[in-house]
Order: structure tokens, then sequence, then C-alpha cells
């Protein structure tokens, strides 16, 4: 946490530093911090979501629904981890480099990493979601 | 037929509660697996737009926008917006109406204006002798009033979406905005008049009191419009010195926010904001451009067009449209999945992108308080512990009364370009 914190300190001490690099570094700060917050809304339930139907469910079919909702993320989650792992293995065979001659799939390895955690938090869901239907709704939901 | 059931399901799954991000991104996994396109296109495109330059506002803004929320600024700006027009009849109902407004501007989230500020004065407006109701009805309102002024994260995040100047959409908001404000003040003042709420004198030494006390807060808005229109800094230069201009004057000088108690958590509330906005914004432009490249746009401005003849009749459309999906989707989802599908069918009925913008948000603004499902309904509902159905009954009064600012919004659109132009804004 106090790695985060520096890290929004940073972004606000550079924009005052002036260097050429800085841009650079502060546009993949963004990258950075979006994927540590969306992995930190997925452990604390707070991405967006619709679920205009789920309001009119009951206890227990809402249960249901949550089971079922986590693991289509938990599969959806996998495809991301695949299709951003190509992409980041595609910049690493090419070798181009940004700011201070860090290479690109340096940076974007948080994009594969990132959702590998949220993929994780998902599988936690999941196994979360089961036992609570498990526990407060007998065997056969 | 097959992609069109998968389709469904996809909607169905959202409709259940499946992170948008995550349908989204499926989505556009299965439509560029479709046409044959290497999957990692969508990943291609999210790491285009984190790396957009305009992009560093949003967590920089949000990061400004708790840290007030955590401090007692909400304390002081009731203070002085009260000293100001607590003499009015329906006086606290307005500084409601006000404070609420700057509040969201910052904030740009409904939730948290209902819950900072609502859970202030919600109690105090009951003391005053509004009735529940009313003032049920008015603080879930005012949740999502001041979107349309600057700050606000909805419009910085229009403007990168729609490709429009930020610049100018600050600008275009801040007359709608006020008109908002101003119907809904009427409607104040005659309930404040009806519940005969007794009104307060108006002193100048609690106004100079108030003013000294919140001295540092006053300034912001000015420092920020000024030193956008003054061509001092850009918008995202702004949202910088406001992040750091908030966290010096309420951590060093009213130290409302500890350093090391606070601060964390303040950081990692905004980093999930944006997160959660950063990576559905992300996910959905993979879709975006697939949709761009088959031209869906322009097929939905064909069938449209057999039935729709006039800007008039499109905008009507319009509106009715982006109220249901402001009640049923989060305003900045909203913003990522149907703003450009609808960017380009506007500017074929001739409808100036930078007034679009505004039509959208105050029709998302007003979709958070329409049932059945509108966002605001919900918290409040949790927040103050009433039945959602008194919620409902609640905030149909203002729901009208907003609903008469859209169609003076949407069908005057000098209201919206009068600054932009009046100012030569490029």
């Amino acid at each position: 946490m106090i790695l985060l914190s520096f890290s929004q300190v940073l972004l606000r001490t550079f924009f005052h530093g002036g260097f050429t690099w800085a841009d650079a570094m502060l546009r993949n700060m963004v990258l950075w911090v979006g994927f540590i917050g969306a992995s930190l809304a997925t452990k604390n339930d707070r991405h967006i979501e619709i679920d205009a139907l789920t309001k009119f469910l009951s206890q227990k079919w809402k249960a249901a629904a949550d089971v079922l909702t986590s693991t289509v993320s938990f599969l959806i989650g996998l495809v991301f981890i695949y299709a951003s792992y190509h992409f980041v293995n595609m910049e690493y065979q090419s070798g181009t480099k940004t700011f201070l001659e860090v290479p690109f799939w340096v940076v974007q390895m948080i994009i594969p990493v990132g959702f590998g955690f949220i993929s994780l938090r998902f599988l936690i869901k999941v196994i979360e979601d089961i036992s609570y239907l498990k526990s407060h709704f007998g065997k056969n939901p | 037929m097959t992609p069109f059931l998968i389709i469904s399901l996809f909607v169905i799954l959202a409709l259940l509660g499946t992170p948008l991000f995550a349908v989204i991104g499926a989505l556009g996994f299965y439509l560029f697996y479709l046409v044959d396109i290497d999957i990692s296109a969508v990943i291609i495109e999210m790491y285009r737009i984190a790396s957009a330059p305009t992009l560093l506002a949003i967590p920089l803004f949000t990061f400004a926008g708790y840290v007030m929320a955590e401090s007692n600024t909400p304390k002081r700006l009731v203070r002085v917006a009260n000293a100001f027009v607590g003499w009015l009849p329906g006086g606290l109902a307005i500084v409601t109406l006000f404070t609420c407004a700057f509040f969201t501007a910052f904030t740009g989230a409904s939730g948290v204006t209902i819950i900072a500020m609502g859970g202030l004065l919600f109690p105090i407006l009951v003391s005053e002798k509004y009735s529940q109701n009313f003032s049920l009805g008015l603080v879930t309102t005012c949740g999502s009033l001041g979107l349309l002024f600057p700050p606000s994260l909805p419009l910085i995040l229009y403007g990168l979406v729609a490709g429009v100047s930020i610049d100018q959409l600050f600008m275009a908001g801040i007359i709608p905005g006020i008109v908002l404000i101003i119907f809904l003040s009427v409607y104040a003042i005659y309930k404040g008049v009806k519940f005969q709420v007794p009104t307060k004198k108006f002193e100048f030494k609690e106004v100079f009191l108030s003013v000294r006390e919140a001295i540092w807060e006053i300034p912001l808005p000015f420092i920020i419009l000024g030193g956008i229109y003054g061509g001092i800094f850009t918008a995202t230069e702004a949202a910088a010195v406001t992040a750091f201009y908030v966290l010096v004057v309420e951590g060093l000088i009213y130290r409302d926010i500890h350093p090391l108690k606070d601060l964390p958590r303040i950081v990692k509330e905004s980093m999930i904001l944006v997160g959660s906005i950063l990576i559905i914004l992300g996910a959905a432009l993979g879709l975006t451009n697939y949709l761009v490249d088959e031209q869906i746009p322009m097929k939905i401005l064909d069938m449209m067009r057999v039935y729709i003849t006039s800007k008039i009749m499109f905008l009507m459309v319009l509106n009715i449209f982006l109220l249901i999906v402001g009640s049923m989707m989060d305003i900045f989802s909203a913003i990522i999945v149907v703003v450009p599908l609808i960017v380009p069918v506007a500017a074929a009925f001739h409808v100036d992108p930078v007034h679009l913008g505004i039509i959208f948000l105050t029709n998302l603004e007003i979709g958070y308080i329409t049932p059945p499902v509108g966002i605001n309904l919900f918290i409040s509902s949790m927040r103050f512990k009433r039945s959602i159905l008194s919620l409902y009954g609640a905030s149909i009064p203002f729901l009208l009364i907003l609903l008469g600012a859209l169609v003076l919004i949407t069908y005057v659109p000098d209201l919206s370009l009068f600054l932009v132009h009046a100012l030569g804004l490029k």
C-alpha cells in the first residue's frame, strides 16, 4: 500500500519535474495504477456491473447467479491472460524501447500479470460463492 | 443465428451482474475471433488508450475528489452556502443543491455524494421540518447533480471517447448545469414556503466567518477554470495541480487527512474507481473498433433514416433511449459503450458533438434517479434505510422537474454552446 501511495506522489512530483521521459513514464504509470486498481476492485467486489436483474431475484437465486458470474468472469480472465501474453510477447520479439531505455514489454507485463491477479481473485470468489450457496441453501441449489 | 444467440447470452450474463469489463471484453474477443483477427487486438487497444495523455486527468481528479470527501470539506461548504442563501425560504434545500453540485463536480461518482453530503444534510433537512419524502428525494437527486460542471469525470471521459475537446466541454456544461439547479431551487423555495420552514436572518458576520473558514477551498474552481481558460495549463495539468493543492490544503493546512491513517485508504479507494473505469474503457475500445470497422453506426443510421426524418425527432428518440440507458447502466460504462455508436449518427443529424455531450450527460444524470433501477435510488435506499418503493415515490417530483430542464437543454443548443462560442474556443 505504501508503494501505491508513493506512486501517486510520484505522479505529481514528476509532473512538475519537466523531464522529457516523465511524460511517457506517467502514461505508463496510469496503466499500472489502472491494473492494480482493477485487481483491487475484483477483491472488493467493486467492479462496475449492471446487475439489473439480480435486484429482483430471491436470495437463493442471487447466490446461484453469483456462482455463475464469478465462474464466467474467471474464464474470461483466462482468455485475457492469453491475449495479453500474446501481445507482450510480440513486443518482446520486436524489442522496442520506451522512456529511459526500458523495453516496452517490461512495462506492459502489468497487463498479463494484472489479469492474472484478477482471474485469481475471481477463482477465489467462485469458491467462496459456492460455499456460501451450499452453507445457506443446502446441497441442491 | 449463432452470433445472435451468443450475444444474447452475454447480455443476460451482464444483467445477472457479471462485471461489465469481462462481458465487453469477451464480446470483443468473440467478434474478433469471428472475423479472424488475432484476439490480442483487444489488448493493443487497451494499451493504446491507457497511454493517451488526457487519461492522466482521471486518477488525479478522482484522488482530489476522494480526499475532499474524506475531509471536513462538506461541513465547511454547507456552512458557507448556508450563510449566503440560508435566509431564502427553502434555504437549506438550496444549500443542499449547491453543495452537492460542487461536490459531485469533483468526485464524479454519485454514490460518494449521497453518502458524504446526503448523510450530513438529510438529518438537518428533516429537523428543519422538510417532509421526509421531500428530503429523501432531494438528497437522492442531488447525488448526480453537478455532473455537468467542470472538472467532472464523466465530462472528461466523454471528451476522451468522443474525441471532443475537454476545454470546450467544461465550458458547455456550465449554463445547463445552472439551469438544472435553478429549476430545482424554484421547487425548493415553493416547498419551503409550503412547509413553513422558519427562515434565518442574513448575517454579514456569519458570511465572513464561514468564508474565512473555507478560504482555502473556495478558490479551487477558480484555479481550475482560470488556469485552463487563462491558457496557463491544460486540463490534465489542472488535474495535477488540483490533486496537489487539495492534498496540501486538507493534509497540511486543515489537517483533516492524516498522511498515514487516511491517505493509504484514500489512495486505494481512488485506485479502485480508476481501475474499474480504465479496464472497461480498455475492453470496450477493442469492441468499438470492431463495430466501427464493420460500419455498425452507419447501419444504425440507415435503419433510423427510414423512420426518423428530422433533427428534432432524432433528439426525442435519443432522449428516450438515453434515459433507459442511464437507468440501467453506470454512467462511466454508458459513456464508453454508447458514445462511439451515437456520435457518428448524431453528426449525420447535425447535432454538435459538444452539445450532444451535454445532452448525453443530462440524460444519464436523470437516469440515475429513474425507477425501476436508477442507481441513486438503490444507494439512497441503503444509506437511509428506506424501502426502494418509498424512494420511487420521493424522487418522482424531482424527476419531472429535471425532465423539463432536459427538454430545454436538448432543444436549445445555445444554452450549451453560447459560452463555447463566446470564448472562441476551438
